[in-house]
């Protein structure tokens, strides 16, 4: 069920008023929510259904036994929970991926690859219940007791299938106590929803077909096109994932929920440090929690050379969350490379405000250089293998860079420049739509503006996030 | 809640109601598929894919076979091959009071081909059209279909209506699909030649499965229960009837078998597929369609008068 079909309009309709009219009973409340989850994610698949209910119960029940003890048994229990998540997200995930390396790297002949279908948003569900075994084991968490409650922060269907990956400190609680409908929350995350299904439908889904194109058919095409691919994938990947972020943010908030901010407008950043503060949030903070701050603990006595290999080695973390494919790897490797210089020049944590209306030559400077740089590692991101990637690449470094694009359309032009203004001017709210300075007459000629474009330009064909394939 | 849902509301039911008004615009020029799912349930029906969409031309039927209303309702190869699926959306379009039905039932050997590669029942193609989701074959507007399957604004519903112009491909109201091509010789032999490396390529990959076989017969069998069912093998141009005939050189003998099997007619005009245009070498151009139709007609009208 995609947020943008129709029978999810209807699934949520239906559901958004049995949940407020149970309001008064949480219980109830709780348990109507946990079949609508799981009646979400059954939609796709009711095979993995099994799996999800069943690793929610295993996940359960070792929380309540890290709970019961102290010491060495305590870290027992916290081991079990971790071997078994990443086990599971090992097997449906990457076990093909290392078997097939494996026979290639030696020459056997391979026996072993399974026909293994990937559960829907097993990357994100498997990190929910890493974090609470961890948040268990450093005592920032207390074992949940309420199995609905825990059930509930495993399977939470705004952000279950694409993140972003809530943690038990921030989901928990919410699920505990009685939720509260306000006027002002429920109108802003509709604003929320409305701009996310702007930039899902209309600017990620007319910029595909374009992408898909080109990056088929990178070794017929000229450098120029190539290069523009990149940068409209920049753009494409950007308007999927954040627009679905939105969504599922808005719909949570529509059921009186705050879950994780996933992007805080990264086209604006101005190195790539500040890049990863503002794209993909929620990974980037679980794995600075959980991978980076021990890496750098255990690496403090290099200085810059340990921050450096603690940084590399978790970007290539990050690359491989995304898949069994060397180009995601090295995807993550270079973008763990750039942060090089930064260090080098302790400018890591240095943070840069656009402070005026409009950014300087520097600042602009400063933007333009780290989306190409964003840019040039999205070409591995995209492409489906390694040999692709390198003809990609040495596609852009040619002699035909030079020379006009082909697949230049005015619209898709004119769509980047709508979203990238929408998101200029309120690059200091908390999402894109967050427009309640406004006055309420301008506020509505813009809802109109803005329904009547995804009205006009929608592609609704294309109802697949490119983030639901992790 | 009760200010949210008022507020809401006005933004809710304006959309609703532009996509309602724009929908009744809906119409041949829509996309290639709508017009199978609007209109009354027909009780005389021609089957098959895009060969048999194009070529066999339901007016031509219905003048020649007094008082009967065809509706052709084949789609293409990819969405309409004989399986499970096409047999339920047939069951779900044919009118089920129909006793007396005429039905053609078109083949070639693609439509009952499947893959050489082993893949599951879920991974057919016409998993993905849209007769494998549709509850409403006979609405108009048919809101389902529009929603379920119309990708594309629509607004380009209202923009590009019929009334304004009629696109390359028009499917009428009853099924036939008419394509208005440039027939000139030299574009005619560029399709040709691009569509005889797409059926080379095909030829390669796919392989008449029994799957598809047992399919067809169950279709002929229930359709038996309502009328007359003709089997009609469509010509197409030399060079795709010779990578057909290398394909499967056998196909008329199995056709022949099915026919004999199911007490049904079969009909294989492909040894005057010199009498007809094809647009690509593959489909019937418009003119000869309603030429071919008429042959189709008289040998439906031969077999009658030898019944009776």
């Amino acid at each position: 069920m995609q947020f943008t079909s129709i029978t999810f309009v209807l699934f949520f309709t239906i559901f958004f008023g049995v949940y407020w009219l149970l309001r008064k009973n949480l219980k109830r409340q709780n348990i109507v929510l946990l079949l609508a989850s799981y009646l979400f994610y059954g939609f796709w698949d009711w095979r993995f259904l099994a799996l999800l209910i069943g690793s929610s119960g295993i996940a359960y029940f070792l929380g309540l036994k890290i709970g019961e003890y102290e010491g060495r048994k305590k870290r027992l229990f916290v081991n079990i929970g971790l071997i078994l998540a990443i086990a599971s997200l090992f097997y449906f995930k990457y076990f093909n991926f290392f078997i097939d390396s494996f026979a290639e790297l030696f020459g056997i002949k391979n026996r072993l690859t399974l026909t293994i279908a990937l559960p829907l948003g097993i990357s994100f569900y498997t990190f929910r219940m890493i974090s609470y075994f961890l948040d268990l084991k450093n005592n920032k968490l207390k074992p949940e007791n309420d199995a609905i409650t825990f059930f509930n922060y495993i399977a939470f269907f705004p952000s279950m299938t694409s993140g972003p990956i809530d943690r038990g400190g921030l989901l928990l609680p919410q699920l505990r106590k009685e939720r509260v409908f306000t006027f002002e929350s429920g109108a802003d995350a509709s604003r929320q929803i409305l701009y996310g299904v702007f930039k899902k439908l209309v600017v990620a889904n007319t910029i595909t077909p374009v992408t898909q194109e080109i990056f088929q058919n990178y070794d017929h095409l000229a450098g120029s096109t190539v290069a523009l691919g990149m940068l409209l994938f920049l753009f494409e990947i950007y308007a999927d994932f954040s627009g679905y972020s939105d969504m599922a943010i808005g719909f949570a908030r529509l059921l009186g929920f705050k879950i994780t901010k996933n992007f805080a407008f990264p086209l604006f950043a101005q190195n790539i440090a500040e890049f990863w503060r503002k794209w993909h949030i929620s990974l980037t903070s679980w794995l600075t929690d959980y991978v980076f701050t021990p890496l750098v603990i255990h690496f403090r006595d290099y200085g810059k050379k340990g921050l450096i290999a603690a940084i590399i080695l978790n970007f290539i973390l990050i690359g491989a969350w995304h898949g069994p494919r060397y180009t995601f790897v090295l995807f993550g490797l270079l973008h763990g490379l750039y942060y090089i210089p930064l260090i080098l020049a302790n400018k890591l944590n240095k943070k840069k405000k656009i402070s005026g209306s409009f950014p300087t030559f520097k600042e602009a400077g400063n933007i333009a250089l780290t989306m190409l740089l964003v840019c040039f590692a999205f070409v591995l991101f995209a492409a489906p293998t390694l040999t692709d990637a390198v003809g990609m690449y040495s596609r852009i470094f040619s002699l035909s860079f030079f020379s006009v694009p082909q697949f230049f359309q005015l619209k898709i032009a004119g769509l980047i420049i709508i979203l990238l203004a929408i998101e200029w001017l309120n690059r200091d709210q908390e999402h894109g739509l967050e427009i309640s300075r406004l006055k309420p007459a301008l506020r509505r000629v813009f809802y109109i503006f803005l329904i009547f474009i995804i009205m006009y330009y929608g592609v609704f064909g294309n109802g697949s996030f490119i983030y639901e394939q992790f | 809640m009760k200010k949210f849902l008022f507020k809401i509301s006005f933004y809710l039911v304006s959309v609703i109601a532009v996509l309602l008004f724009l929908g009744t615009y809906a119409d041949g020029n829509t996309d290639d598929n709508y017009r199978h799912f609007t209109g009354s349930k027909p009780s005389d029906m021609i089957f098959g894919d895009s060969r048999s969409a194009q070529a066999v031309v339901p007016d031509v039927l219905d003048q020649r076979l007094k008082g009967r209303t065809f509706n052709n309702f084949s789609l293409n190869i990819a969405e309409s091959p004989y399986g499970k699926i096409y047999f339920e959306a047939i069951k779900k379009k044919l009118d089920p009071a129909t006793q007396n039905g005429i039905f053609i039932v078109t083949v070639d050997p693609w439509n009952v081909s499947l893959p050489k590669k082993e893949i599951s029942e879920k991974e057919y193609s016409e998993n993905n059209s849209a007769l494998a989701d549709m509850y409403f074959y006979d609405k108009a507007p048919n809101y389902e279909y529009l929603l379920k399957h119309y990708t594309r604004s629509w607004f380009n519903i209202f923009r590009e209506r019929e009334a304004i112009v009629k696109s390359n491909t028009y499917l009428h109201k009853n099924g036939w699909m008419e394509v208005n091509v440039n027939v000139s010789p030299d574009t005619v032999r560029a399709r040709r030649l691009i569509k005889i490396d797409q059926y080379k390529d095909l030829a390669k990959v796919q392989k008449i499965a029994s799957y598809r076989l047992n399919a067809l017969g169950e279709i002929i069998s229930y359709l038996k229960d309502h009328g007359r069912v003709y089997l009609v093998r469509i010509p197409a141009s030399e060079e795709i009837l010779e990578i057909e005939n290398r394909y499967s050189p056998d196909f008329n003998t199995i056709m022949k078998d099915v026919a004999k099997k199911n007490k049904v007619r079969f009909l294989d005009f492909t040894p005057q597929n010199k009498q007809y245009l094809y647009t690509d070498g593959n489909h019937m151009y418009r003119e000869s369609a309603r030429v071919f139709t008429a042959q189709i007609a008289d040998s439906i009208q031969g077999d009658q008068k030898s019944l009776r």
